[in-house]
């Protein structure tokens, strides 16, 4: 059994072509008089020689069709994607524009505003006015009095 | 129409050239990505995203690199990725595999028998053991392996493809080689064992 181990691990080296030709023999003669390594060497050998085949998968003849299909999907979907950020681009000067007109407007609408009501307040207020241009009598004269 | 000319009257939305260039690469990439994911319809599908990535990013491709090499790279990076994203599920539908499946039926190496059915059964079976193998390598020696072995390429076209040198190259396949073969041993000794 542990010369079964030993030859095991040297199964790779044989089937590689790796060993001295001393080794290399010993391990062929354990090989022929042992049924269990000589199925392990068989199967490892079958299995590992499978990737030597040449195996040649043929396309499917509508592979053009579903490529060319699925890269107008994706080019419409791109496009979509870049078509935003293009729209917004060419929105953002406008909106700002308008927004600054907007603003402007804003602020000479409110300067007229308050020259307006300015003027109605002194207009309001000219009673006032001629009210305050009367002589007034000081307080402190009818205080002597007393 | 060489490579070159191909890529300019596609960069000039030629679509017959494109078409050419489809048919020219199909089988290559195809079976590229069959090397790797090891199931067809998947493989189809990566191919078709192979494509579209190699029309849409065309205007990026160095006119002085091989057409060859770029293409085999998209379609490498692409199935990698494709394995890398489905692990989970991969797992899943193992899992599930182990428990539908007969346990003495997973286990035994099928018999070596005359009927063509039980050949292709024993057949099917080492082909599965070998890309198990092959899985369980790391991703740089599994890309090695798999270009230099399964689909032939020699090593300097490895080496292209991995941006790597040839003696790199050599070193991956060899470490490659001996884990895919110490692999396959274990699961055989397991397999002996139950």
């Amino acid at each position: 059994m542990s010369g079964c181990n030993i030859s095991n691990k040297k199964l790779i080296a044989l089937l590689n072509d790796e060993l001295p030709t001393h080794k290399k023999k010993i391990l062929e003669n354990h090989i022929q008089n042992c049924s269990a390594c000589q199925i392990l060497y068989s199967e490892l050998k079958q299995t590992y020689y499978i990737i030597e085949e040449n195996r040649v998968l043929t396309p499917n003849p509508f592979l053009y069709t579903r490529i060319k299909q699925k890269l107008n999907e994706e080019l419409k979907t791109q496009y979509q994607k870049n078509l935003k950020p293009a729209l917004w681009q060419g929105i953002k000067p406008v909106l700002f524009l308008a927004l600054l007109i907007f603003i402007l407007w804003g602020n000479i609408e409110l300067v007229n505003l308050y020259t307006n009501s300015n003027s109605t307040i002194i207009s309001n207020n000219s009673t006032e006015f001629f009210l305050n241009d009367l002589e007034q009598e000081v307080i402190e004269k009818y205080l002597l009095k007393d | 129409m060489t490579d070159k000319e191909l890529i300019q009257k596609i960069l000039m939305n030629d679509e017959t050239s494109f078409k050419t260039l489809v048919e020219k690469y199909q089988t290559m990439v195809l079976n590229t990505c069959f090397s790797f994911l090891q199931d067809r319809a998947d493989a189809e599908d990566i191919t078709q995203e192979v494509f579209i990535e190699v029309f849409l990013s065309l205007h990026k491709f160095k006119k002085n690199a091989k057409l060859s090499t770029w293409i085999y790279r998209i379609a490498v990076n692409k199935s990698l990725n494709y394995l890398r994203d489905t692990r989970k599920t991969r797992i899943i539908k193992r899992i599930d595999m182990f428990f539908s499946k007969n346990k003495e039926e997973k286990l035994q190496i099928p018999d070596n028998s005359d009927t063509e059915k039980e050949v292709n059964e024993v057949y099917e079976y080492r082909l599965k053991q070998l890309y198990q193998a092959i899985d369980s390598l790391k991703r740089k020696q599994k890309i090695a392996f798999t270009l230099n072995k399964v689909q032939k390429l020699s090593y300097e076209q490895v080496a292209e493809i991995m941006g790597l040198s040839i003696s790199a190259v050599e070193g991956l396949i060899h470490r490659a080689k001996i884990n895919v073969q110490k692999e396959i041993l274990k699961n055989l000794k397991k397999n002996q064992k139950d």
